[in-house]
């Protein structure tokens, strides 16, 4: 389903990733594991299309990158604030059905489960509100492909335990993740993979491996 | 591209009223000036045909204002069309201001003319070539700034590299022959003046701003805006 074949990104000539290698199958949920600067959201940049590479192949269901045909399958949810500050959640969503198919009533019971106005402006909410309202949106197209990059970070526990929500909603579908909230991911994700200078080095699906492995590898 | 022109539009719609507003203020002063102050009120329409050139220049870089504020050419990169098509939208919406402006301008030049006395006739054939003519330099400039606009996101780079662009594109179209375009009035001209409008001038060097834009569209299909 997702094929990635020696890899090759740099940024300022330094590489990122490093002839990474890696496969998922349709229905994982894949949690990448590694510290800040270890191109974890480079990975599901270049993976979402949003930033080229320098050599390598990816092919997602069975089209070659880059293409956007490929971003049509795949649901990005940014850790960076990037929606439009004016605009109003309802035009947001608007926006997004006239690109991708959304589930509109899953969206609506996200709402109403994080208690958002959806005819207030976007900029209107905090930034932890604004994060909650870009997973939902993320979640309610109807993706083949979710990237989720830090849908924890700089929440509160209360928010976080929103997200978590949001994420348990969800029935089939394949994802790949990236959070250093370990205890909330742990489980809902089903394979774990560990990036390091530039490589997937190490994976298990044993979740009471994950800590351990962790610590030993990036201690 | 309908929903990015629905998002293009909804975005510029308050650049797109400010500007309209001022072309709207001065005309009408101007238009007051001349019909009952005695006072050549057509300035402050040339006064807003310099503002609307100058505007131009940075029309492409305001249609990423909000985009660079809030982070949100990083969803843009997200969206599955090709991205040539998100330039493309912007383009049309440029168009579509310089249409207006151009509109508004004509109309309130046209209006305190007819006050002054001693001047030729002014045909629909003059006004035609001045208007479009109008509407395709400044529709240069933007393009030129928007293709510029869409390759970075550093503000001076973009200014630099703009002016630094116009003028290489100017130079170097010295050295391509204009197509024959050239229309002549021979009710304005006299012993002293020949007048006429160099269309094929403009249309060449619309043609290059285009140029640039198909260059900058290979190049965000590749890198991203």
């Amino acid at each position: 389903m997702v094929k990635v074949k020696k890899l090759f990104k740099t940024y300022g000539g330094k590489p990122v990733l490093n002839e990474l290698d890696f496969e998922v199958e349709e229905g994982e949920r894949v949690y990448i594991l590694a510290p800040n600067g270890f191109g974890k959201t480079t990975f599901l940049k270049v993976l979402a299309n949003i930033e080229p590479f320098q050599k390598g192949e990816i092919e997602v269901f069975g089209i070659k990158s880059p293409s956007h045909k490929i971003r049509a399958m795949i649901s990005y949810i940014s850790e960076r604030d990037n929606l439009y500050p004016g605009f109003r959640i309802i035009d947001i969503l608007r926006f997004i059905s006239g690109f991708w198919e959304v589930d509109r009533s899953k969206f609506e019971n996200f709402l109403s489960l994080l208690e958002i106005n959806p005819l207030k402006r976007y900029s209107e909410f905090s930034k932890g509100e604004r994060t909650l309202i870009r997973v939902a949106l993320g979640l309610s197209i109807k993706a083949k492909l979710y990237l989720i990059d830090e849908p924890l970070s700089s929440l509160d526990f209360v928010l976080r335990e929103k997200v978590v929500k949001l994420l348990g909603e969800m029935e089939g579908g394949t994802f790949i993740l990236t959070s250093h909230e370990i205890d909330e991911i742990l489980p809902f994700a089903n394979r774990f993979v560990f990036l390091k200078d530039g490589k997937f080095f190490l994976e298990t699906r044993d979740r009471d491996k994950v800590k351990d492995i962790y610590r030993e590898v990036f201690a | 591209m309908k929903w990015l022109l629905w998002k293009d539009f909804k975005l510029s719609k308050w650049w797109i009223f400010a500007n309209v507003m001022i072309i709207s203020a001065l005309g009408i002063i101007g238009v007051y000036l001349t019909y009952f102050r005695d006072f050549p009120g057509i300035i402050l329409v040339l006064l807003s045909m310099a503002g609307i050139l100058f505007w131009s220049l940075f029309s492409g870089t305001a249609h990423y204002f909000n985009e660079d504020q809030g982070n949100a050419r990083e969803f843009l990169n997200t969206l599955p069309v090709q991205r040539w098509k998100i330039l493309l939208s912007k383009a049309l919406i440029l168009l579509l201001e310089n249409f207006l402006y151009w509109s508004l301008i004509v109309l309130f030049f046209y209006i305190n003319l007819l006050k002054a006395q001693g001047l030729p006739p002014l045909t629909p054939r003059i006004f035609l070539t001045f208007y479009l003519s109008a509407i395709l330099s400044t529709y240069t400039l933007s393009v030129i700034s928007l293709s510029i606009s869409s390759l970075t996101k550093d503000m001076p780079a973009r200014w630099f590299l703009t002016i630094l662009l116009m003028m290489a594109v100017l130079i170097a179209l010295q050295f391509i022959p204009s197509p024959p375009f050239r229309v002549y009035f021979p009710e304005l001209s006299s012993d002293y003046i020949k007048a006429e409008v160099d269309l094929g001038y403009i249309i060449k060097n619309l043609v290059s701003s285009f140029v640039f834009f198909v260059i900058s569209s290979f190049w965000v299909e590749r890198r991203g805006v």
